[in-house]
């Protein structure tokens, strides 16, 4: 279980209240741990880029990100734009976790290359059922890009 | 005719021997030669067979005292000077020979050869003039009787002194009635009176003068004539006048006729709304309806020559633009709805269609005619409508930031609740009390109710927003589709459906689609209490200009004074413990239709089933 310890989630949701009731999803895999939840996209892209207060982060990226559409300063559509804009971090796996069922949101997160997109149900157990089904595919059956590496 | 030496015949009962000695005692020559006859039944032979230059008739008074011979002699040969030698010397003898047509009568022991070869050549000199001037008179006759224009001589105080044949078929009157009336008196309508005694005066004093006018005949009837009013003068005489008529009703009648249709179609282009107008293959503007005056400011007079290019209030007109148009014209083509603008003096601007065709003469491009239309008032609607459709496309924008924030802003809030209440319930475990339980449970209910209205909302704006694609298609084949993929909810259900043949209906088949799903589930929704559930599909043809298809259903109906609710957003007619449902269903079903230009309606009875109607514009 030695690599078990990076294979991190990038959860980034300004709400608090759906951070807590997705940790509480993710906990039904003991995922919760292995989360880092950002407040917007701007901290997003400093944890990924380890700027600022992510300086020290180890140079490792996250086996998925979990990306809010509706965030304060850098909203979800640009942060997808500039992860798949940036060379080393266009491989990392996004998926769009939101409220919004606007066809609009959907067909614009795809065209920048998002990998899934997931609108939270507002029944919880069904929630629930949906946001395991995500840590159980991302993370625990999917194979991750080579850390830190992107594809030339 | 040798006038030096003229050859005579003398006619002559007594010897002429003794005659020609006792006028020549001298015995001097004479300047004629002569032939004799003794009676007048032989002059007449002779005349007429051989040309003499004269005749002398020595008469008897006793023998010819009326000179019924002189009659005889000038009518076989008017052209032959006559000269009468009387033995009576008598002044009326003299003058009734003359009258009769001799040249001169001598009386016999009154004259010798020198006086009677005088005579002799003043006779034939006499007979030449009165000759030629018969002549003259016959050519003038001749005019003047024959013509076919109506001539009228009147002395130099407007008396008539003669008229011809053609002015007796003209105006009626024959000559022995009205010679020497005043002819203004007879032939002049009155309220042309003056105009006709300007005419006379006119020519009188020396001009031919012409005249279209009006004239009377003698009944009274009036005629359109043209005048022609011309002198007679003899030396500086002021004799009279020539009148000449020439009937011109037929012209003038012409001329009427060309006038109406003239005037009639100067109403039309003149009483019409837009501007007719002309221009040359300069562009000047050759002609302009006075309306033009509505819009430019300037008089229809004011504006005839200028080019129309100065009116027409374009930047990029003017030059290039305006020669090109030209060269369009010149070429044949016609302008068709080109819009401009037109500055009028006062510098207001008017938007202005113009429409011209050009003008061809000998196969060649004159100019063009067209018509300028003032669509002000159009352009003004268009702005408006622009500045609407602007503004409901701002409120249509409005209105999607309003479906995201109910889109993600309040389903956020419900999805929490739900959330906490289920991690509530769970941490609390099973052991609390029952009354907490309920309300645990109604809160988490109700918070899945707001979720399912919130997206049921969205889904009836989404409908209503969608982009729509009409084509034709079949109906029967999508209804189809959509029983086999209901079949999971009619499971352990006893459905009997009855779906006829359906005409091709003209529509967006996604949005269609929803309208037959929305409207099958509900059937089977409110047949779940029957025993056996019959749906039936079918056209209603009673309506040329639309499909009407029928899906009815003996389910529980409702009741037909709520039919207009029926349709409207979260309006229902059941219990929900009765039958699930948001009440969403059937006002996308509504407001699909509508978007179509279609309509939509049920008919229904409690416990009978219901009936609903969906009616289609056909394509056209």
């Amino acid at each position: 279980m030695a690599a078990w310890k990076f294979k991190r989630i990038l959860f980034a949701e300004d709400s608090e209240n759906d951070v807590e009731l997705t940790l509480e999803a993710l906990d039904e895999y003991k995922l919760a741990n292995s989360v880092d939840v950002v407040q917007d996209g701007e901290e997003a892209l400093d944890y990924l880029l380890r700027r600022g207060k992510y300086e020290d982060r180890p140079d490792e990226n996250p086996v998925v990100i979990l990306l809010d559409l509706k965030m304060p300063k850098l909203d979800g559509l640009d942060v997808l734009r500039k992860i798949k804009e940036h060379d080393k971090l266009k491989n990392i796996p996004v998926v769009i976790l939101t409220s919004s069922k606007l066809e609009e949101d959907i067909v614009r997160s795809y065209n920048l290359g998002a990998n899934g997109y997931v609108v939270k149900p507002v029944d919880f157990i069904e929630f629930v059922e949906a946001i395991k089904k995500i840590g159980a595919y991302w993370v625990l059956s999917n194979e991750p890009p080579p850390a830190g590496r992107a594809m030339k | 005719m040798n006038l030096k030496n003229p050859k005579l015949l003398i006619i002559s009962e007594n010897p002429v021997s003794d005659f020609l000695e006792s006028i020549n005692p001298e015995n001097l020559e004479f300047v004629f030669t002569y032939d004799v006859c003794s009676s007048l039944t032989d002059g007449i032979e002779k005349i007429c067979s051989t040309p003499y230059d004269l005749v002398l008739h020595i008469n008897n008074h006793s023998f010819d005292p009326d000179f019924s011979s002189i009659g005889e002699i000038t009518s076989t040969a008017p052209e032959i000077p006559l000269i009468i030698v009387s033995d009576l010397e008598d002044q009326k003898i003299t003058s009734e020979a003359l009258r009769q047509g001799a040249q001169d009568c001598l009386v016999h022991g009154q004259f010798d050869i020198r006086l009677l070869n005088r005579a002799i050549w003043y006779a034939i000199e006499r007979k030449k003039t009165e000759r030629d001037r018969e002549v003259q008179k016959a050519f003038f006759q001749q005019l003047f009787e024959k013509s076919p224009l109506a001539i009228v001589i009147v002395d130099n105080k407007d008396k008539v002194v003669a008229i011809n044949h053609g002015f007796t078929q003209m105006f009626q009157f024959k000559q022995d009635e009205i010679r020497g009336l005043k002819i203004n008196d007879l032939i002049v309508p009155k309220y042309l009176k003056e105009e006709a005694t300007s005419l006379s005066a006119d020519s009188l004093q020396g001009s031919i003068v012409y005249a279209d006018t009006i004239r009377k005949r003698k009944d009274g009837w009036l005629v359109d004539v043209s005048v022609l009013g011309s002198p007679i003068k003899l030396q500086n005489e002021k004799l009279g006048v020539y009148g000449m008529y020439t009937d011109i009703t037929t012209r003038k009648k012409t001329e009427r006729a060309l006038q109406k249709s003239e005037e009639k179609f100067r109403r039309f282009v003149e009483g019409s709304f837009d501007i007719i107008y002309e221009i040359n293959n300069h562009g000047r503007i050759t002609y302009a309806a006075p309306n033009i005056e509505r819009i430019t400011g300037y008089s229809s007079y004011e504006i005839l020559g200028k080019p129309i290019s100065d009116f027409l209030f374009e930047e990029q007109f003017s030059g290039k633009r305006m020669r090109d148009i030209l060269k369009n014209f010149l070429s044949g083509k016609s302008l068709v709805g080109f819009e401009s603008r037109v500055m009028n003096k006062s510098g207001d601007i008017s938007y202005v269609e113009i429409n011209a065709t050009p003008i061809y003469e000998d196969g060649k491009v004159i100019g063009s005619q067209g018509i300028i239309r003032d669509i002000t008032r159009r352009k003004a609607t268009e702005k408006l409508l622009l500045t609407k459709t602007m503004e409901l496309e701002a409120a249509n924008q409005e209105l999607e930031s309003f479906s995201y924030s109910v889109s993600h802003d309040l389903r956020a809030p419900i999805r929490h609740i739900a959330g906490f209440i289920t991690l509530m319930k769970k941490n609390l475990g099973d052991d609390i009390d029952k009354k907490i339980m309920r309300y645990i449970n109604l809160i988490a209910e109700s918070a899945k109710k707001m979720g399912d209205l919130i997206d049921d909302l969205l889904g009836f704006s989404r409908m209503s927003r969608a982009e729509m694609t009409k084509i034709e298609f079949d109906p029967g084949i999508l209804i189809k589709e959509l029983i086999d993929e209901m079949k999971p909810e009619c499971e352990n259900r006893n459905i009997h459906w009855k779906v006829s043949p359906l005409i091709k209906i003209y529509g967006d088949p996604v949005l269609m689609r929803q309208v037959f799903f929305n409207l099958l589930s509900n059937a089977i929704k409110y047949t779940s209490t029957r025993q056996r559930a019959v749906i039936e599909i079918k056209n209603i043809d009673s309506d040329p200009d639309n499909n009407i298809i029928s899906i009815k259903d003996n389910g529980v109906g409702f009741d037909e004074k709520y039919a207009d609710k029926l349709f409207g957003v979260f309006q229902r007619l059941h219990d929900k413990d009765e039958f699930e449902g948001t009440g969403i269903g059937l006002a996308i079903v509504k407001r699909i239709i509508i978007r179509h230009g279609g309509e939509v309606r049920a008919e229904s009875k409690i416990n009978s089933g219901s009936n609903f109607f969906i009616s289609l514009p056909k394509k056209k």
